[in-house]
């Protein structure tokens, strides 16, 4: 039997939509090419391959299977050149951990990386793992533009109408149900990457703003920074003061912190 | 039933907090009902931990999901920033203390456009003064646009790095710069630090260098004894008594009991969204169309500023996550000139544009090697402008009750309904041509301008404004309403105009003028 394709989805759509006397319409919606891609917002540059760390056996919430695939598709996301990346800054740990805190995401990410092996199921006739790194880039950005697609914004009916069809379309297809998974796995890796010391050498970042905050800040930027010369980029600093969770830290308890700020009080508390 | 007590405030920001503090030191005693809970700094703001990006994010903090639901009039519209909380949006302000000027209380007479107040600078000139030396701004006297000349309670910080790049665009076009009036504390004062220029003001002040309403307004009216706050009280109505007088306040506790406070002056200062909403919320036989509605202008007038912020890259590293993510202000641009084909004008702050590295990669398309590239260029090469415009007041502009949609306590939520008119539309097209012409001037390499978002601004202002005629405003210049004596509303919904200053200054300096007149007349025998 002819595969059904979205093609074929469209114009019996359209078959229906002239049915209902919608007939000038549905010849526009026709007209617009079903395969309409959003433009890459930068140009191509040569995907590494990636390498994905085995399965730690702290894992908290995902299984072998979850946490391989969320470590290859971080990976993905922000690949190891010659500059660390997704995996060395070892964020599918700080997913993980973050998944087991909430039973919210603990769902979405069942969900979602269910959906990721159905999609790829459905395009390539097997699950993620094991496509090969062009069809597992080539299946991102299908899934990355089935929900730019349903969010862009529409000027007419006959636009509505169409995006009304697509968005259709991927949910029979299974598609469309899991869409905004995939932005807030985006989210989610570059939270987990970009609050990793090591990403901070890579783009240039001193760390967290407190609790030394940035006394250089009327100067031009020097390396110095890096090598902890001014900041400790290390948020064990202040652990008196700021960390103290038995003892309920009152503003009181700010005059009675000796470590990071001690410089910063006025002993005497006039003024 | 609560024990009845002289004054109920309706939350604890600018004009809540300020009210509080004033009356208590009155001998006047006071309940406070905040909706949002008492945060701990040192505790739950997030600014020292890695991942303070996510962990800080303003829906973990500073919202009350049953209770922030806004519905529009209108597509295209984003909702409005505010914080809940005891502090109330000062929480997560910039504390940029800008006053307005003489012109702006008076836009009819000088341009014919919006409408006066009916109080002028000068009625507010000695609160903006005090409210100054509370809040211990920091700043450098002497500016060139304004006639005041007394110098700040705080010296003014350094001129940051990243401004000084971007001040050679102003430099090169001969616009003026001064370093903006903030309220941070660049020396230590009355047990808090100084500032260690963090920059991370939004996501709540750790150290409490920044003064915040929680931790200086309201930390003095609770040391007077005569002020009770009570977090996380959600108020759903004021009741009014059979003369028309306001009596009591109706709200529910954390733990969904309903309260009656009584009182004998209820003063609402929950801001220009929520505190229309509560007086339309507030219907009843006497009120049929809201109290305080008679003249059917509650909700209407809303205002916001037009803004647009502006980022640009830079070919050289800034590293201008470093500092306060303002610092230096251009007022160049403030007022009418014949030159330009829009009435009123727009001020020039200077910002970070991205500040961590999480929310530049997230503002940043795509992902990948190429995304990857892209983070190394851009990060700490980012620095950017923010304008701040003048929005005419229009009446079509309003809140008024969400016919369908309700709150967990089923009561309707906000609709707000905000459009530009021509001349806002004017002044964006000229923000978005000048802007660039000054970033390219200081060098950058790269502009990108962020549209002005209807709704997406925590400038709110307007809806209950104060007038001479009941007939053309709510409330007299003490913030009473004219339909209800013991009733004021005492936060930005008493705006006229919206000036180009951000507005918690003006609310402060309002409130501290508010709470002495009702001091007043309670010692004349009662308010009303």
């Amino acid at each position: 039997m002819k595969k059904f394709t979205r093609r074929d989805f469209l114009k019996l759509s359209a078959v229906g939509l002239a049915a209902s006397g919608a007939v000038v319409m549905a010849g526009r919606i026709i007209a617009i090419p079903p395969d309409l891609k959003l433009p890459d917002p930068y140009p191509e540059l040569p995907e590494q391959v990636p390498t994905i760390p085995k399965q730690g056996s702290g894992a908290r919430f995902f299984n072998e299977h979850q946490y391989t695939l969320v470590a290859t598709l971080a990976a993905l996301f922000i690949p190891t050149d010659e500059a660390p990346g997704a995996t060395e800054a070892n964020v599918v740990e700080y997913i993980d951990n973050m998944v087991s805190l909430s039973k919210k995401s603990q769902s979405q990410y069942t969900q979602g990386l269910k959906w990721i092996d159905r999609v790829s199921e459905r395009k390539y006739g097997k699950d993620f793992l094991s496509l090969r790194v062009e069809e597992q880039i080539g299946l991102m950005r299908f899934a990355d533009n089935a929900a730019a697609l349903r969010r862009r914004p529409v000027a007419n009916i006959v636009q509505r109408l169409d995006r009304k069809i697509e968005s259709v379309w991927d949910d029979l297809t299974g598609v469309g149900e899991g869409s905004p998974f995939f932005h807030m796995l985006r989210e989610d890796v570059f939270y987990g990457y970009y609050s990793n010391p090591v990403s901070w050498k890579v783009v240039g970042y001193y760390g967290p703003p407190q609790p030394v905050g940035y006394p250089d800040y009327s100067e031009p930027p020097s390396n110095a920074h890096y090598a902890g010369v001014v900041r400790a980029a290390d948020d064990t600093t202040c652990r008196s003061c700021h960390y103290d969770q038995t003892k309920k830290a009152s503003h009181r308890n700010r005059m009675e912190c000796t470590g990071c700020h001690t410089s910063h009080f006025d002993p005497g508390g006039k003024g | 039933m609560k024990k009845k007590v002289t004054a109920c405030v309706i939350g604890s920001g600018a004009g809540g907090g300020v009210v509080a503090k004033e009356l208590a030191e009155k001998g006047i005693s006071v309940v406070v009902l905040e909706a949002g809970r008492r945060l701990n700094p040192l505790q739950d703001y997030t600014t020292a931990l890695r991942d303070w990006e996510r962990a800080g994010r303003e829906d973990h903090l500073f919202s009350v999901p049953e209770m922030d639901r806004v519905t529009f009039g209108r597509p295209g519209m984003s909702r409005p920033y505010e914080a809940l909380g005891v502090g109330g949006t000062t929480l997560r302000y910039l504390a940029y203390m800008v006053r307005l000027t003489p012109e702006d209380f008076r836009t009819y007479s000088m341009d014919g456009i919006g409408a006066d107040w009916p109080i002028m600078y000068e009625d507010l000139a000695r609160h903006y003064r005090k409210v100054e030396t509370e809040m211990q701004v920091s700043g450098l006297h002497g500016d060139p646009w304004s006639l005041w000349k007394e110098p700040f309670p705080q010296p003014p910080f350094e001129m940051s790095y990243r401004d000084s790049i971007l001040k050679r665009g102003f430099d090169k076009l001969g616009l003026r710069l001064w370093p903006v009036p903030v309220a941070r504390l660049s020396r230590p004062f009355r047990g808090r630090p100084a500032c260690v220029n963090c920059g991370e003001c939004e996501h709540g002040c750790m150290t409490g260098a920044k003064s915040s309403i929680d931790v200086t307004y309201i930390a003095k009216a609770e040391a007077t004894g005569k002020v009770e706050v009570r977090p996380e009280s959600r108020v759903t109505r004021i009741a009014v008594d059979p003369r028309g007088r306001a009596r009591g306040v109706i709200y529910f506790d954390r733990n969904g009991s309903e309260h009656m406070q009584e009182a004998d002056i209820i003063i609402l200062s929950a801001g220009s969204v929520q505190s229309p909403r509560l007086l339309l919320n507030s219907k009843s036989a006497l009120f049929p169309d809201g109290l305080a509605n008679s003249s059917g202008l509650v909700g209407k007038y809303f205002m916001q500023h037009v803004s647009i912020v502006a980022r640009a890259i830079f070919p050289e590293r800034i590293d201008s996550f470093r500092g306060f993510s303002g610092g230096l202000i251009s007022k160049d641009h403030a007022k009418t000139s014949p030159g330009n084909n829009f009435a009123r004008g727009w001020v020039y702050e200077l910002s970070s544009g991205v500040r961590g590295p999480a929310q530049m990669a997230l503002s940043l398309p795509g992902w990948g090697a190429s995304h990857k590239d892209r983070m190394r260029k851009t990060f700490g090469h980012m620095a950017g402008l923010a304008m701040v415009g003048e929005q005419l007041p229009e009446e079509k502009n309003r809140i008024e009750l969400d016919p369908k949609v309700k709150d967990a306590y089923g009561m309707p939520v906000p609709r707000m309904t905000l459009g530009l008119s021509e001349n806002d539309r004017s002044m964006l097209e000229a923000m978005k041509k000048h802007s660039r012409e000054v970033l390219h001037s200081a060098g950058a390499t790269e502009i990108e301008l962020a549209y002005h978002r209807l709704g997406a601004s925590s400038h709110n202002m307007g809806g209950c404004r104060m007038g001479k005629e009941p007939k053309t405003s709510v409330l007299n210049s003490y913030c009473q309403c004219h339909d209800v004596p013991n009733l004021f509303v005492i936060d930005a919904s008493c705006f006229v105009t919206g000036g180009t200053a951000n507005p918690s200054l003006t609310i402060m300096a309002i409130a501290t003028r508010a709470a002495g007149y009702i001091a007043d007349q309670g010692k004349k025998g009662g308010v009303g």
